[in-house]
C-alpha cells in the first residue's frame, strides 16, 4: 500500500492575480481537530485531543499571518487571508504544526498579471 | 464520646453558610474570574468602528460555521493581532492571529465551532496600544435525530 | 401475505416512477440551506476535495496499473449495488465500498471497514468522476440470480415500509409522506441515493452509505444493524433502484 499523506493539504489562490487587486489565499487541511471532549465508541472514553496548534502563511519568506488555533476551529480547518497582489507576485508557503508533533507544508507560486 | 453537634447548632451553621454564600455571590460569580465572559467583554467598552464580522445568524451546525472578518481601523493605527473569542465555548479562545508586520487592513476567513448559540467576539489589538472589538450573534441548530454511529 | 404486500409496494413504487404523471424526484442537495449549498459547490472549500486528492494518490499508486480508464470504473458507482458471488461465498449484494474493499484484498491481507479512510478516499474519487452519470441499477439476466436479486429487492422494500424503533416510524412515513417538512431544524428530503459518500458535519468526516443508513436506524431509535449486514445491503439496493434514472451528484455535504 502506498504511504498516504494522512493530512492532505490544499493551498489555492482565488481571484484574478492582477497587481494591486485583492486575491484570497486559502488553505484547507485534512485534520480531525479532535477536541478531546468527544466520546468514542461505546460512549465511555474520550477520544484524545489532537488539534492543529499553529498555521503560518508566508509570502516570499515574509510572514503574512501567524495563526494560533484552538479547539474552536472546525475540523478540516479552512483559513484564508485576503491580500493585494504585489508587483512581482511571489512564493506563497504554508506551514502547520499540531499538538502531537505532526507537521505539514505546501507551496504555491503566485504569478502577478 | 458523643459528637457535640446538636440539631440547633447544625441549623445555625447551615443558615450562616447559606447567607455567607448569598452575600459573597460576587466572589464566586463567573464574571469576575473569567476575562472572556460576555459581561466582561461588553464592559471593556471597546469601539467597534473598523471591524466587520460576517457570520450566518442561523447556523446549520455547531461543528462548522463560516466566519469572515475585515478589520480596517478608522484611526491611523495598524492591526497587530486579533482574537476570535467564543465566551460560551469550553475553550473560549478560538483563534489568535498575529501579524508580524502590522497592516492597515486585515481580511480573513475561517470556519469555527460553537458549542451553543452565542455572541462571537473579535478583539483586535492595534499598534498604538489600543484595542477595538465587535461581536456578532449566531444561533446554532442541532441535528434532529440521534446518531449512534 | 407479507410477501404479497412487499411485491405490491415494490410494484407501486417502481410503476409510479415509470408512469406518465411522474413525481419530480429531487436530489438531497436541493434540500440544503443556502450556506451548505454554497459549500457543496465550492471546489476549494468543500472538505470532500481533501479525500478526492487522497483518492487520486491511492488510485495512481494502486489501481491505475490495471484500470487504465477511470471513467469506466466510475460507471460502477451508478450501477452498484449488484449481486455478486465469490468462489467460497454464496451470492450476496455488494455495494461500491464492498467492491473497493475486495480490490484492496488483492494487494493486502486486511479486510477493511467501509469507513476506512483509504476505502472512502477511493469511493469519493470514483463518486466525483461519476458526477453527472445517470443511475442505472440493472436486474441480473440469469434466471437464478434474478430470483435472488428480486428477493433482496423485496426485503429492501419491506424494511423501507415497516415501522421500527422506539419512535415506531417507517422510512416511507418521512421520506415519502413528509418531504419538505421540518424535523426540528432539519428538512426532510426524499432520500434518493444520488451523492455518496458524504461529508457529514455531525460526523466531522466523510462516511459511506452503510454508515448513513445505520444512523437512520439510530434516528428512529431502532437496533442498529451491524456494518456490512445483508439487511443494510438489501435496503441500499432498494433505495438505489428507487433513484434509477436520476443523475449522480458526486460526493455531497450534509448536516
Amino acid at each position: 500500500m502506498a504511504t498516504l499523506n494522512q493530512h492532505p493539504i490544499r493551498l489555492t489562490v482565488l481571484g484574478t492575480p492582477k497587481v494591486a487587486q485583492e486575491v484570497e489565499i486559502r488553505v484547507l487541511i485534512g485534520h480531525p481537530m479532535e477536541t478531546g471532549y468527544r466520546l468514542g465508541e461505546g460512549g465511555n472514553d474520550r477520544i484524545p485531543k489532537n488539534i492543529i496548534e499553529n498555521i503560518v502563511i508566508k509570502l516570499n519568506q515574509q510572514v503574512l499571518m501567524n495563526a494560533d488555533l484552538g479547539t474552536g476551529i472546525a475540523a478540516n480547518p479552512l483559513l484564508s487571508i485576503f491580500i493585494e497582489v504585489p508587483k512581482d507576485g511571489g512564493m506563497i508557503s504554508v506551514e502547520w504544526r499540531d499538538d502531537l508533533g505532526k507537521q505539514g507544508r505546501a507551496e504555491k507560486m503566485l504569478l502577478a498579471i | 464520646m458523643r459528637p457535640n453537634l446538636s440539631r440547633r447548632l447544625l441549623l445555625l451553621h447551615s443558615s450562616c453558610l447559606s447567607m455567607a454564600t448569598f452575600f459573597s455571590k460576587d466572589v464566586f460569580s463567573q464574571s469576575n474570574v473569567d476575562p472572556y465572559s460576555q459581561k466582561n467583554l461588553k464592559n471593556l467598552n471597546l469601539k467597534s468602528e473598523g471591524i466587520t464580522i460576517e457570520i450566518p445568524p442561523l447556523a446549520d451546525t455547531g461543528n462548522s460555521i463560516p466566519m469572515s472578518i475585515q478589520i480596517q481601523p478608522t484611526s491611523s493605527a495598524k492591526v497587530q493581532s486579533i482574537e476570535i473569542i467564543a465566551p460560551e465555548n469550553p475553550n473560549q479562545m478560538v483563534l489568535r492571529v498575529t501579524l508580524p508586520n502590522p497592516q492597515k487592513k486585515l481580511k480573513m476567513a475561517t470556519r469555527i465551532r460553537l458549542a451553543l448559540s452565542q455572541d462571537v467576539w473579535v478583539v483586535a489589538k492595534l499598534d498604538d496600544g489600543t484595542s477595538i472589538a465587535q461581536s456578532a450573534n449566531c444561533v446554532v441548530t442541532l441535528n434532529a435525530c440521534f446518531d449512534a454511529t | 401475505m407479507n410477501i404479497l404486500k412487499c411485491f405490491s409496494v415494490l410494484f407501486f413504487l417502481v410503476f409510479s416512477y415509470y408512469s406518465p404523471a411522474q413525481v419530480i424526484r429531487q436530489s438531497g442537495n436541493q434540500f440544503l440551506s443556502s450556506e451548505m449549498l454554497k459549500l457543496q459547490n465550492d471546489p476549494n472549500g468543500n472538505p470532500t476535495v481533501l479525500w478526492i486528492d487522497q483518492g487520486q494518490e491511492l488510485w495512481n499508486a494502486n489501481c491505475a496499473g490495471c484500470h487504465q480508464n477511470i471513467k469506466g470504473v466510475a460507471n460502477a458507482v451508478v450501477r452498484y449495488p449488484v449481486l455478486k458471488s465469490k468462489p467460497d461465498q454464496a451470492p450476496k449484494i455488494w455495494n461500491i465500498e464492498d467492491q473497493i474493499i475486495d480490490c484492496f484484498g488483492k494487494i493486502s491481507q486486511e479486510s477493511l471497514s467501509t469507513e476506512h479512510q483509504n476505502v472512502l478516499a477511493l469511493s469519493i474519487l470514483l463518486s466525483d468522476v461519476a458526477k453527472g452519470m445517470s443511475i442505472h441499477v440493472d436486474e441480473p439476466t440469469n434466471k437464478k440470480e434474478n430470483q435472488l436479486w428480486q428477493e433482496q429487492m423485496s426485503q429492501g422494500a419491506a424494511i423501507y415500509t415497516r415501522r421500527q424503533g422506539r419512535l415506531n416510524l417507517s422510512c416511507t412515513q418521512c421520506h415519502d409522506q413528509n418531504i419538505g417538512k421540518n424535523l426540528r431544524s432539519d428538512i426532510v428530503s426524499p432520500a434518493y441515493v444520488t451523492g455518496f459518500p458524504i461529508y457529514r458535519q455531525s460526523w466531522q468526516t466523510v462516511g459511506s452509505i452503510d454508515r448513513r443508513l445505520r444512523a437512520c436506524y439510530s434516528g428512529v431509535q431502532a437496533s442498529v444493524p451491524s456494518t456490512k449486514s445483508s439487511e443494510l445491503r438489501a435496503l441500499e439496493l432498494f433505495l438505489k433502484k428507487r433513484s434509477d434514472g436520476m443523475l449522480w451528484d458526486g460526493p455531497s455535504i450534509r448536516r
